[in-house]
């Protein structure tokens, strides 16, 4: 075991094994895995409590099932780690090319500031702001000072679109890319591109962290990963989250003045956001079941078809991508059309031949709503109303929409059996930020 | 409720019967879509020596070759087919040790068993050191909750495990059971089932039975496993 793979690292190991590496590593932080009540069981990785009985092992010990996919704790082992003692050289040059626009520019130097003072913050950018290409220069600041970093997103489709462009730009530099089923074993390196679950394996490890997408499933939800944000930077140390639509607990914590606020309320071509149209369908779904196209639906589809406009078509569940697909296939016999969910085992594959114009829509749920980027496309969500389409969801699929420089604009279409509070919240929250954009 | 398997809540539907019959409720821990991924086998279509799923009646091509060096077969019986959704939930039971998901087949088997009535019911055991790791033994957590089992089996350590070997290594393991005599006297002309988790090719459950037949000669003994 090398010391250097425990700096700022949560390891499980049993007792023997922790008296040996004491003696080996002087100043290891032992503590036991598991805290016992007479009842109750809380792990110490994840802050999950279960009722003793129902996590007791034949052996009489107990475990945690809630962390169980990182590894298994048990009561009767430890959790150890060195404190972090960042061992880096660091990079002296930032391998990135581009340039940033004045606004850009600007949050870039507040991110900068940010790190330096070791401060807690909201960056409220809009969909298609160029959030990662503002982050270079502070991030490059602080690799080169010698402190760690960390980008940590809940979507793993996020972290693996980071990767390259990470590299790329900090070429000088190991990043080191973990999530659930990766091949490759950790080793200890300056830049950690992860997911919010890796977190919980860290110990006071980060000068800087920075959550992406800090309002997607299942992050918002889940205390124990808000947990995993506290444990895993150090006492003294940045924490920048990004978004485009802040739920309702981080604007909670902005109020009470625990977080930072800023907005980037422009996209970096200058156009607003596209404003979704609303179309009542009050009996889309009956439609459905019959067989027929909705006539909102049709009219749409038929009008996207004429102009050859790719789209995305978002439905609400799985069951219903196979009765539309076939019902599309059959009243437009030229339009190239594939569907893809979270399970399809060839979801990056289709999703590829998406971004290379190789199909023309693609019917999905709400996988799709954040983290990737089509050239030009627009947007049809049918059932909107229905409760998975939270408000956040609703503004980043709506915010897939005029991303790129060459095609800023493009029709956004909601189809409804009535309108939701999310949908009426979307609306709001795009008119506001186009208002704050001075549009 | 929550599912075990996929973490999906999720609620189950009564039947006509639950509401109608005073009874115990049976509550099933994992959702019906999971559910469906489990392929269960069909007694009729089964090999009657392995009780693998076949098209065709009768013994399967790896019966007939157990026929030469075994001419009284297993009479195996399984549940479930091992199919991706079984593997899924035997990595996630037994290599990450999440003991929760023993409770994922009690009531089917309760009903599978229910219709093989035995004196005693013996599990197949783990070497100390897997024990260890573990924290339990995964064929006792499966069925111990089902029917009372007596263990009378003692298994030495292998140097590889079964799971990490292909097919001809596996065939070619030695003996690795013992049995624990005191136990073992009162089973004397004795029907008894012999359980595992999976059947693959069937070595392990071979060996168990002439471990025991060697202890009690006159021991009748069958065999059922969760998995085929």
């Amino acid at each position: 075991m090398n010391c250097e793979a425990l700096f700022g690292r949560l390891e499980i190991v049993d007792q023997t094994t922790s008296k040996t590496w004491q003696d080996l590593f002087p100043g290891l932080i032992v503590q036991p895995a598991m805290s016992l009540t007479n009842t109750v069981v809380t792990c110490r990785r994840c802050q999950a409590r279960y009722s003793k009985k129902s996590v007791q092992l034949p052996s009489g010990t107990y475990y945690c099932p809630t962390c169980l996919l990182l590894g298994r704790v048990c009561s009767n082992e430890y959790l150890v780690s060195l404190p972090e003692k960042n061992h880096f050289t660091g990079p002296t040059e930032l391998t990135w090319r581009g340039t940033l626009t004045p606004a850009q520019t600007e949050a870039a130097e507040m991110i900068k500031q940010i790190f330096k003072q070791h401060r807690q913050h909201l960056l409220w950018a809009v969909t298609g702001a160029g959030k990662t290409e503002m982050l270079f220069p502070g991030l490059f600041a602080a690799l080169s000072q010698g402190k760690r970093v960390a980008i940590a997103s809940p979507r793993i489709d996020v972290c693996l679109e980071l990767l390259p462009r990470l590299q790329q730009a900090f070429a000088q530099t190991e990043i080191m890319l973990l999530y659930g089923d990766q091949p490759e074993p950790y080793h200890y390196t300056q830049f950690v591109l992860c997911t919010t679950h890796q977190l919980l394996r860290f110990y006071q490890a980060f000068d800087v962290l920075v959550i992406d997408e800090v309002d997607a499933f299942p992050f918002a939800q889940d205390q124990q990963l808000h947990f995993a944000v506290q444990q895993a930077r150090k006492t003294i140390s940045a924490c920048l989250y990004l978004t485009a639509t802040p739920g309702p607990a981080l604007l909670q914590q902005v109020r009470k003045g625990v977080l930072g606020l800023s907005y980037l309320p422009r996209r970096y071509h200058g156009h607003p956001l596209a404003l979704p149209h609303r179309h009542l369908a009050l009996n889309w779904y009956k439609q459905l079941r019959k067989g027929r196209l909705p006539s909102v639906l049709n009219r749409l589809l038929k009008d996207k078809v004429q102009r050859q406009q790719s789209f995305l078509l978002f439905v609400p569940k799985i069951a219903l991508l196979k009765p539309l697909a076939q019902l599309l296939s059959n009243n437009f016999a030229n339009l190239k059309f594939t569907t893809v969910y979270a399970a399809d085992p060839k979801r990056a594959e289709k999703v590829q031949a998406m971004r290379q114009e190789k199909l023309t829509a693609l019917l999905t749920t709400t996988i799709l709503e954040r983290g990737v980027t089509f050239k030009n496309i627009e947007v049809i969500v049918l059932g909107s109303d229905d409760s998975v389409f939270t408000t956040s969801a609703l503004v980043q699929m709506a915010g897939r929409v005029g991303r790129h420089r060459d095609y800023p604009t493009g029709r956004v279409d909601f189809i409804c059996a009535g309108y939701s509070c999310a949908m009426k919240q979307a609306t709001k929250q795009i008119k506001q930020i186009n208002q704050k954009a001075g549009f | 409720m929550r599912c075990l398997l996929c973490q999906q809540s999720f609620i189950q539907s009564l039947t006509l019967a639950d509401i109608i019959y005073f009874r115990v409720l049976t509550t099933s821990p994992i959702c019906l879509n999971c559910h469906r991924k489990f392929l269960q086998i069909e007694p009729d279509l089964a090999c009657s020596g392995c009780g693998r799923l076949q098209t065709r009646q009768g013994l399967c091509q790896d019966c007939l070759t157990w026929q030469k060096k075994y001419p009284q077969l297993l009479h195996n019986r399984a549940l479930f087919t091992y199919n991706d959704a079984m593997q899924e939930f035997f990595k996630q039971y037994k290599t990450s040790g999440d003991y929760q998901l023993s409770n994922c087949f009690t009531s089917v088997l309760g009903q599978f068993l229910k219709k093989m009535p035995a004196d005693d019911y013996v599990p197949i055991p783990t070497d100390t050191k897997s024990y260890q790791r573990r924290g339990f033994n995964p064929v006792c957590g499966i069925f111990g909750k089902v029917v009372p089992l007596y263990e009378c089996l003692n298994k030495r350590e292998l140097p590889v495990k079964q799971a990490h070997k292909n097919r001809s290594e596996r065939l070619a393991t030695a003996q690795p059971f013992q049995a624990n005599m005191d136990k073992c006297r009162p089973l004397a002309g004795k029907q008894i089932i012999l359980l595992d988790d999976v059947y693959t090719t069937g070595r392990t459950l071979f060996h168990a039975r002439d471990c025991l037949l060697r202890a009690v000669p006159s021991l009748k003994i069958t065999t059922v496993t969760l998995a085929r």
